[in-house]
């Protein structure tokens, strides 16, 4: 397999950024596999032979089990560690646009995990064990906070306003289905409400973009329902 | 109370120390590379082990198997208090929220693992890590909206600081804005995972670079039974590093075989008829590299004959990988599999409360060496981070060392990953059989003096002197184990030069 690979780079967050291409020859592998192969080089040059800087990037698993590695490939936000590219071509490579480049293609994604701990996220007292909502709860639970979801959304934007896109109702339902303490619970919707419902534009962009395929709307509908709605079932 | 720890890295180990020093009162910098989710504490997958069936298991049964499987290299005080707080650690998580698979009547299920006579491994589908990672994470906001666990994400530790033999802190360094931070504490915990940045190959996160483990052994903080690395049995190539296929699909019924011409010849079974294809990872891997190499075939894991209901409900994850990352569907057919360097199981020595060499230095979690020994059971891992980062936590807690605004550090400048050489030279010489011609060998290659360079050639000279095998240790020019004179741990300290000696457990 013959690959134009051309990154969107940034030397620091003042620098401006630019472009630089690479020349990949292999097996077809995953966008992971393909710039761990070009950062492997001894003497790293770009595509016209000039001497070029490793790319910087962010990975861990490998195996879209910890969200690493999140950036935006040919125009769409995914994992580099999920996308396969096996045919002859160009691929295009940039860090997500909603956060602070940091470097290269990595990003601050601060953000995401501030808001979690803003929506006041833990569990003072529990329900204990309901067959019924497990799957939904462990789906909630396996949320690798990479940032895709937020990166299509058209309302979310690091401004002002804080709105937690839809990282929020995906985390919530695991600890909103289960808190038993009213007043946290109560905590929980009221943050609810102003970080994600009043802000929520329903264009369920998010829905299908998560790289981990996680049930989004379902987490969302969920959510809303016991957050904003109050409906909870009764447990045993 | 109102003491201040330094906790390096947020896995489970870092989390469950941090949770434990917040809960005490006391408050903790919490300085890892990446933020929790982004940790290899997530990519465990097939579960965490506890006697909680009290009508056929007991904690003396998981205590018995533990040694057993360490090889006699543990200390049995350790794993005895890690076997009994194991059951109620268990129930502890899931009262924190762990998505356990449960029956029915809504008691959590146990899987079978290698190397354990009863069911005693509890698992939430084959995601368990990231579902006890996701948990504790969320208990441990509590203590962060209190202010009194402050995380420094995207910050890597470079160096401890030293002031008359005690630990007094230590410099951390932003990834992010390259800024450097000196900070002080009344002790410094580290649970910086394991050493897969001296390798090349491995299933692990490839963020873990080792560094924390060279540093602090270049700063003269013993290390003991670095030859001591698991090669997980069932693995496979993905993308240039290893992929792990769970022991969970064993446990579930997965088998393994070689053809024999058309023949399927399931030779775990053959040759190990109680435990069959769950003997101890140590066995199992030698078994599978062995039987590949003497008949030049390829060794096949086959889940064919599970129900699709098991892969649905306990191995959903793993099914997913296999054909996302190997294409190939295990319901469908086989998958080819051969062992891969999964977990070390030495590293920092530490005493049974977790106190390293290093006065003030704590260790818990892959980084040290404590529970596993020889070779390390299958879900005793997540075990081991969790409990081992509440001792380790407690005993800082209990020393309440006094607060020193002052230290020494390095002055040479500092390496930040191992170069690729070293890699190389250690992926070929610690294999999973070893010898003297080739560690020597590999030796000689190590030129520079550099913190990994040091580091490499004390895993590389611990495996050269244990002239036995045991565990997950093979010599093949001494291929017996020799309790007379190696049932003692190797301990690896610096002092102008690399020593390895061998003391009593």
């Amino acid at each position: 397999m013959k690959l134009k690979v051309t990154v969107k780079r940034q030397k620091d967050p003042q620098s401006p950024p630019y472009e630089q291409s690479f020349l990949y020859q292999g097996e077809g592998a995953t966008v992971a596999g393909i710039i761990r192969k070009i950062n492997q080089r001894e003497n790293l040059t770009d595509i016209n032979g000039e001497p070029a800087e490793k790319i910087g990037w962010e990975c861990g698993c490998m195996l879209r089990k910890c969200g690493a590695c999140a950036m935006i490939i040919n125009g769409r936000p995914s994992l580099a560690c999920s996308q396969y590219i096996e045919a002859d071509g160009e691929l295009f490579l940039a860090p997500l646009s909603k956060f602070p480049v940091v470097r290269d293609l990595i990003v601050d994604r601060e953000h995401i995990f501030k808001s979690l701990y803003k929506a006041a996220l833990w569990l003072d007292e529990n329900m204990g064990y309901d067959e019924e909502h497990h799957a939904a709860r462990f789906s909630s639970s396996n949320c690798i906070m990479c940032g895709c979801c937020l990166e299509v959304c058209p309302e979310f934007s690091l401004g002002e306003d804080n709105y937690s896109g839809a990282v929020l109702p995906v985390n919530s339902y695991r600890i909103a289905d289960r808190e038993e303490e009213p007043q946290h619970l109560k905590q929980i919707s009221k943050q609810y409400q102003k970080a994600f419902f009043s802000g929520c534009g329903q264009s369920l962009s998010c829905n299908k973009i998560c790289p981990c395929n996680l049930p989004v709307e379902e987490l969302i509908v969920k959510s809303n329902a016991i957050n904003v709605w109050k409906r909870r079932k009764n447990k045993k | 109370m109102n003491n201040r720890f330094i906790i390096i890295g947020a896995g489970l180990a870092g989390l469950s120390a941090a949770l434990t020093c917040a809960k005490n009162g006391d408050s903790v910098i919490l300085v890892s590379d990446g933020y929790s989710e982004r940790s290899q504490s997530v990519m465990a997958e097939g579960g965490i082990n506890g006697a909680i069936d009290t009508q056929n298991d007991s904690p003396e049964a998981h205590f018995q198997d533990t040694l057993f499987s360490s090889c006699g290299l543990v200390k049995e005080e350790a794993i005895h208090a890690l076997t009994q707080a194991a059951p109620i650690i268990i129930k502890e998580l899931a009262r924190m929220g762990v998505n356990f698979n449960t029956e029915q009547n809504g008691k959590l299920s146990l899987r079978p693992f290698g190397g354990q006579k009863n069911r005693r491994t509890a698992f939430a589908g084959t995601s368990s890590g990231k579902q006890i990672l996701t948990a504790i994470n969320d208990e441990v906001r509590k203590y962060e909206i209190k202010g009194l666990i402050i995380r420094k994400p995207h910050h890597l530790f470079r160096d401890i600081l030293i002031d008359k033999g005690v630990c007094t802190g230590a410099i951390i360094f932003d990834k992010y804005s390259q800024k450097e931070e000196l900070l002080y504490a009344n002790g410094v915990i580290t649970a910086s995972g394991g050493l897969n940045g001296l390798f090349k190959d491995f299933t692990g996160s490839v963020a873990n670079t080792g560094y924390c483990t060279a540093l602090l052994f270049a700063r003269g903080v013993k290390l003991s039974n670095l030859e001591m690395i698991q090669y997980h049995p069932t693995t496979a190539e993905n993308n240039g590093k290893r992929m792990l296929v769970s022991e969970a699909a064993r446990g579930e019924g997965g088998r393994l075989f070689v053809y024999k011409g058309n023949e399927k010849y399931y030779f775990m079974e053959e040759k190990y008829p109680e435990l069959k294809n769950l003997m101890p990872r140590d066995v199992t891997a030698r078994e599978i590299y062995n039987i590949s190499k003497e008949m030049n075939c390829e060794v096949f894991l086959d889940m064919t004959e599970l129900d699709e209901a098991v892969f649905e409900k306990k191995l959903k994850s793993l099914r997913e990988d296999c054909i996302k990352y190997l294409s190939v569907d295990p319901k469908d057919s086989p998958i080819p599999v051969f062992p891969g360097i999964h977990y070390f199981m030495g590293g920092i020595a530490v005493d049974t409360a977790h106190r390293t060499s290093l006065k003030g230095l704590y260790a818990a979690g892959e980084c040290c060496s404590q529970y596993h020994g020889a070779n390390r059971l299958g879900g005793n891992s997540l075990l081991g981070a969790v409990y081992g980062g509440k001792v380790a936590a407690s005993t800082a807690c209990e020393d309440n060392l006094p607060l020193i605004q002052d230290g020494e550090r390095l002055k040479e400048d500092l390496p930040f990953e191992a170069a690729e050489d070293i890699k190389d030279v250690l992926q070929t010489a610690m294999g999973v059989i070893r010898n003297e011609e080739s560690l020597s060998a590999a030796l000689e290659k190590i030129k520079e003096n550099d913190i990994f360079s040091l580091l490499a050639k004390a895993v590389l000279q611990s495996a050269l002197e244990r002239r036995e095998s045991r565990g997950a240790h093979f010599r093949s020019d001494y291929p017996e184990r020799n309790d007379d004179k190696f049932k003692k741990v190797s301990v690896a300290s610096f002092d102008e030069t690399v020593n390895i000696r061998f003391e009593g457990v």
